[in-house]
């Protein structure tokens, strides 16, 4: 027999204190390597069964996305402003960093509701989905790197060798985005609107964050972006792909900074509306 | 929703969600209850439909916590409560197994060590490599019991998971059920079917309306619970029964 021993009482979560608590989902993760990867292949073969397309789903949304900017810009109806490249090796490398956020936010938002049943019959870490749902989102911006690459090829652009770095320039991003996921999934559990208005929300983030777009040098949006944190997740590894540098580097650190803080404050929530989220899915 | 949004962030201040006291609109799905199953004891519930029998296993099974009172348990716990939670229809009968061990706690090296004694106990043929929506309900039953079986728990909770099984793997479940008593494993089990409760069960807790009516001797619980259901349709009955307390429980009061 095993020696463990559970006790649940009222208010569970807040009675064992705060370091207890960080260990007890620090463990919950560590512990469940081999759940988290079950529940990733199973949503990632789930997506492209009985689908013709497949894989090549996560090259169409960027390829009409940037098609629709260029057509736009040629029509005089756009102005993306200027930038020392061939825009749509710009505008590619913005869309795969910013489907990371929005596909990332959006899939761990719904990522509870979709366990549906799961979630009020099966004891397992609810953590496991949101971070699942983020393992597809860089799973398919890994997908159309390699449309990236062909477009390098292309246009016979070769990376700085400090390129490498970028990988790692994502992960406030990817932080950031889990951060929100956790609290936008609990939420969207509670009250189902959440998930129904984020499409048009990142929409409009889309258009106000310089993605496909140089950052305006007047006007209002210039003042937005300085509070952006995404314009600084998604430029600065943009910047240090294509030219080897770091722009707006004290931005990108209090952004990276606030990411890591937020996404510890939404975790620790999470965790602690785990059983709310069994009582009212 | 609001009482859920104030619950969490109740909860996430760190302040009480004070649940222990009814808002409007809500009810006690459990109220007083208390009981023991020891170490190697098959004990199963019985009760109609809405008396709060798969409410006491989901807080067995730490997915709701109490309002009021505490619950103990020694050991690892494992549980089936919904026929195919963590079942994928896309995916085929081995995929599930895999997702279905996951979910329930087992590691890698342990599904790899029983996976084929998994498949062996479900028993679904050439069917373990199509995709599980072609499964019937009881192939789903076959597989999710040998998973949750295969965990090998200290306490194993099921939720009348068996009522579409065939006769078959009934009689096999049922077996397997007594060597997890033979080897020190409890279960607790809830059930519609009396006469597999008399003849598995060790104890029976009958659940009525919420509250504990009954609790005691498997057989005679289930007689009385039949007896009771039998007196109800002939309209034999009065509106409140007194409880009665059967000599030779422990009844822990929290």
């Amino acid at each position: 027999m095993h020696d463990s021993k559970l006790i649940y009482m009222p208010d569970n979560a807040i009675r064992s204190g705060f370091i207890p608590l960080l260990k007890n989902m620090v463990r919950d993760l560590l512990n469940n390597p081999w759940l988290i990867w079950q529940i990733f292949r199973r949503d990632l073969s789930v997506m492209y069964k009985q689908s013709l397309l497949g894989i090549f789903w996560a090259f169409i949304l960027p390829l009409i996305s940037v098609s629709t900017f260029i057509i736009l810009n040629r029509a005089g109806l756009f102005f993306i402003g200027e930038i020392q490249l061939p825009y749509p090796l710009f505008a590619i490398v913005g869309i795969i960093f910013w489907q990371i956020f929005s596909q990332g936010l959006i899939g761990s938002t719904y990522s509870l509701v979709n366990a549906g049943v799961l979630i009020n019959k099966v004891n397992f870490p609810r953590e496991v989905l949101v971070v699942s749902a983020i393992g597809q989102a860089i799973v398919s911006s890994l997908i159309q790197t390699c449309l990236l690459c062909i477009l390098f090829l292309y246009y016979h652009f070769s990376p700085p060798w400090i390129a490498v770095l970028v990988p790692l320039s994502l992960i406030p991003l990817i932080l950031f985005t889990t951060g929100l996921g956790f609290i936008f999934s609990v939420l969207n559990a509670v009250v189902r609107d959440i998930g129904a208005i984020f499409s048009y929300i990142m929409m409009f983030l889309l258009f106000i964050t310089p993605v496909l777009y140089a950052r305006p040098t007047e006007g209002f949006l210039v003042v937005l972006n300085t509070y952006n944190p995404l314009y600084y997740l998604i430029s600065v590894p943009r910047n240090l792909l294509f030219f080897g540098t770091i722009s707006d580097g004290i931005g990108y650190i209090v952004t990276s900074i606030a990411a890591i803080l937020l996404f510890i404050l939404c975790w620790v929530v999470f965790h602690l509306a785990g059983v709310r989220i069994a009582e009212r899915i | 929703m609001i009482y859920g949004l104030t619950d969490i962030v109740r909860n996430t201040a760190g302040i009480s969600a004070n649940s222990h006291r009814l808002r409007q609109e809500e009810f006690w799905a459990v109220d007083d209850l208390s009981f023991q199953v020891s170490q190697g004891e098959i004990f199963g519930i019985i009760g109609a439909n809405g008396s709060g029998k798969s409410t006491v296993l989901k807080l067995l099974n730490g997915i709701y916590w109490p309002d009021r009172g505490k619950i103990t348990l020694r050991g690892e716990v494992r549980a089936l409560i919904e026929l195919a939670a963590g079942f994928h229809p896309l995916l085929n009968g081995r995929e599930n197994i895999l997702l279905n061990a996951a979910i329930l706690g087992l590691k890698k090296g342990d599904i790899e060590k029983n996976i084929e004694s998994i498949i062996e106990f479900a028993g679904i043929g050439e069917f373990l490599d199509r995709p599980a929506k072609y499964y019937s309900l009881g192939m789903w039953v076959r597989l999710g019991f040998s998973v949750a079986l295969h965990t090998y728990p200290d306490i194993l909770l099921l939720d009348e998971v068996l009522a579409y099984a065939d006769l078959e793997f009934h009689r096999k479940c049922i077996k397997s059920l007594g060597e997890q008593r033979e080897n020190g494993r409890s279960v607790v089990i809830v059930s519609h079917d009396l006469t597999m409760m008399r003849q598995l069960c060790d104890t029976v807790l009958w659940l009525d309306g919420s509250r504990m009516r009954e609790i005691g001797q498997g057989r005679t619980v289930c007689d009385r619970y039949e007896k009771y259901v039998s007196n109800t349709m002939q309209g034999k009955n009065r509106i409140s029964f007194p409880l009665e307390h059967i000599p030779g429980n422990e009844l822990e009061s929290t």
